[in-house]
């Protein structure tokens, strides 16, 4: 686990006090190449008058008295289980409260009145389990919704234990894998491999007697079985697993990351939880270790560290975007709403957003969760949702 | 750090407490640089404090943890700041919290969390040693105007920052402060518990 943002604050915290050691310049270096916004932090650390008024600012709240409060809060608050108690206005609050919500819903649907007829925003329901799976003798096969999971051995079986009717095939040393918009899907592979599918993503798995090769495009997430039952004929070694996708190569032994590589995006993303995983692009190799990520965009590649929580939102049911681009997060959003976003504005598609919803709730949530930071307006016709700047 | 999280995500209000402590006041300058008033600002960070207890069972781990705090503050601190008055702030010569708002919360937690350390750090040295090395190396006064504002020798205000540079040597290497960060967590978790 990467100590992030732990590490670089204890550095950056010592600025006044003593003198960084070289180790230290070097990892403020790094991280200052890590994102454009990083140098203006620093700048505001190394200003001295204002440092000194946040500190100030920052005594002047009592904690002390805050937690007293908070504690009286949570003893008001709905929840008996927990807390005893209860004050009757508090009720009255939350019903306030629900009415100014409702009422919010109310003049977002309203807004889109221009085009009757249509199937409201309310009504876009959030991707499920869904994907088909096609095998080396043609056979394909959608999946059940009802269970999320698919084991391929001997044969394919839902993690629930039933098995997929219908299937004669024998051979499961390659088959193709596809999850639709709106869809998602986990499974695992003859090796033990686990790989978790995202949203619009296909995978084509081959293994031979050298190695287990993986083609896709989309995203996905890859435990690697650290011992493959089989081994490599040849070395006698545990079988390379190999994965192609938009013009990069990524070799791995064992180990846990995450693939993004849509062929409609610029960049492919190798994000990496544990162990090692090589890439390979046009002009040259990388070798990525845990917390890092590799960015493949046409020919070149290069690396950063990231968030891996953040990275890894989507597997854990989750949407965070930590300042990323409108039209980025869009297109992720469109891919497990079925919906298409077309954003009017050029500017508005590199205008940075913060969102942290579950993947579960509701479209219109995330949308008016958008529309509150003042600056964009969405409009909703035939699942298309237009957007311009307020 | 992470047995806090996994009481915190089984209901314990002593791991609850121990959150509150160590992001309250971090949120409280987070949103206070937004250009929000003190009031409005500790009434947000309570209220999200109350969201983060009803959902304490979705939290596994402290990252996220972290930013469901700041997002949810930000969030609601922009239901404030509506346009106009982000514009008045602007035209009034607050430029600062304007960039501030714009800024994103990644870099935010940074600047929060290092206003945090470096008043951990200075809390660890004795009264007076506290008070010469905030005025010499924050506040950017010589050792004659520190002898001056505290009413002491300037021997004293030597004698006080070699004792301060000697003691936050050891509280400020990397590793150990690392570990020193950790320890101050488990010290006032288990005084709480």
């Amino acid at each position: 686990m990467v100590r992030y943002p732990q590490q670089i604050t204890n550095i950056l915290s010592a600025a006044h006090l003593r003198e960084w050691t070289a180790e230290e310049k070097a990892l403020v270096d790094a991280w200052l190449l890590e994102d454009e916004h990083n140098q203006a932090v620093l700048d505001a650390i190394l200003n001295k008058q204002q440092l000194s008024r946040d500190l100030e600012l920052f005594r002047s709240f009592d904690v002390e008295k805050a937690w007293e409060k908070q504690q009286s809060l949570l003893k008001v608050d709905s929840h008996p289980s927990r807390f005893s108690g209860g004050y009757p206005w508090r009720y009255f609050f939350y019903m306030a409260a629900s009415v100014v919500i409702i009422l919010g819903l109310v003049l977002f649907v309203n807004q889109d009145e221009t085009t009757p007829q249509q199937e409201p925003i309310a009504a876009i329901q959030p991707g499920a389990s869904q994907a088909t799976i096609r095998l080396a003798d043609g056979t394909v096969v959608a999946l059940s919704d009802a269970a999320d999971g698919l084991l391929i051995n001997e044969g394919l079986v839902y993690e629930d234990g039933k098995k997929v009717p219908g299937i004669t095939s024998t051979n499961f040393s390659s088959f193709e894998m596809s999850t639709p918009r709106g869809g998602q899907y986990r499974m695992t592979l003859p090796d033990g491999t686990k790989v978790w599918l995202n949203a619009e993503t296909s995978l084509a798995y081959h293994e031979n007697a050298e190695e287990r090769h993986v083609d896709m495009t989309g995203e996905a997430y890859f435990e690697v079985a650290h011992k493959s039952k089989e081994k490599s004929v040849q070395s006698g070694e545990a079988k390379p697993f190999r994965i192609s996708s938009n013009g990069q190569e990524i070799s791995v032994l064992g180990t846990h990351f995450n693939v993004k590589s849509y062929q409609e995006e610029q960049r492919s993303y190798t994000t990496l939880l544990e162990g090692s995983v090589q890439i390979t692009a046009a002009e040259g190799q990388l070798l990525l270790t845990p917390g890092e990520q590799g960015i493949v965009q046409g020919n070149s590649l290069h690396k950063a560290k990231v968030d891996v929580a953040a990275v890894m939102a989507w597997k854990d049911g989750d949407f965070v975007f930590n300042s990323e681009r409108l039209d980025e997060i869009l297109r992720q959003v469109g891919r497990w709403y079925d919906v298409d976003f077309r954003i009017e504005n050029e500017a508005l598609k590199a205008e940075k957003f913060e969102v942290m919803v579950p993947r579960f709730g509701q479209l219109k949530e995330l949308l008016e969760l958008l529309q509150k930071t003042g600056k964009i307006k969405f409009r909703y016709e035939d699942r298309n949702i237009y957007v311009k700047d307020k | 750090m992470n047995q806090v999280v996994v009481d915190f995500q089984a209901g314990n209000p002593e791991a609850y407490q121990h959150i509150f402590h160590l992001f309250y006041r971090p949120l409280c300058l987070f949103l206070s640089k937004m250009g929000l008033n003190s009031f409005v600002t500790e009434e947000i960070v309570h209220d999200t404090f109350l969201k983060l207890w009803n959902k304490s069972a979705d939290f596994s781990e402290i990252n996220s943890l972290r930013s469901f705090l700041y997002v949810s503050c930000k969030n609601a601190a922009l239901n404030l700041l509506d346009k106009e008055k982000r514009l008045r702030i602007k035209e009034e010569g607050y430029q600062h919290s304007q960039d501030w708002v714009d800024f994103p919360v990644t870099q935010q937690i940074i600047y929060m969390e290092t206003i945090q350390e470096i008043h951990q750090a200075i809390g660890t040295l004795p009264d007076q040693c506290q008070k010469v090395i905030q005025l010499l190396f924050i506040e950017g006064y010589t050792p004659q105007e520190v002898a001056d504002e505290l009413g002491i020798s300037s021997s004293t205000v030597y004698n006080q920052k070699m004792r301060g540079v000697q003691l936050l040597r050891n509280v400020l290497n990397k590793d150990q402060l690392f570990v020193f960060t950790l320890l101050f967590a488990d010290i006032l978790y288990s005084s709480v518990k």
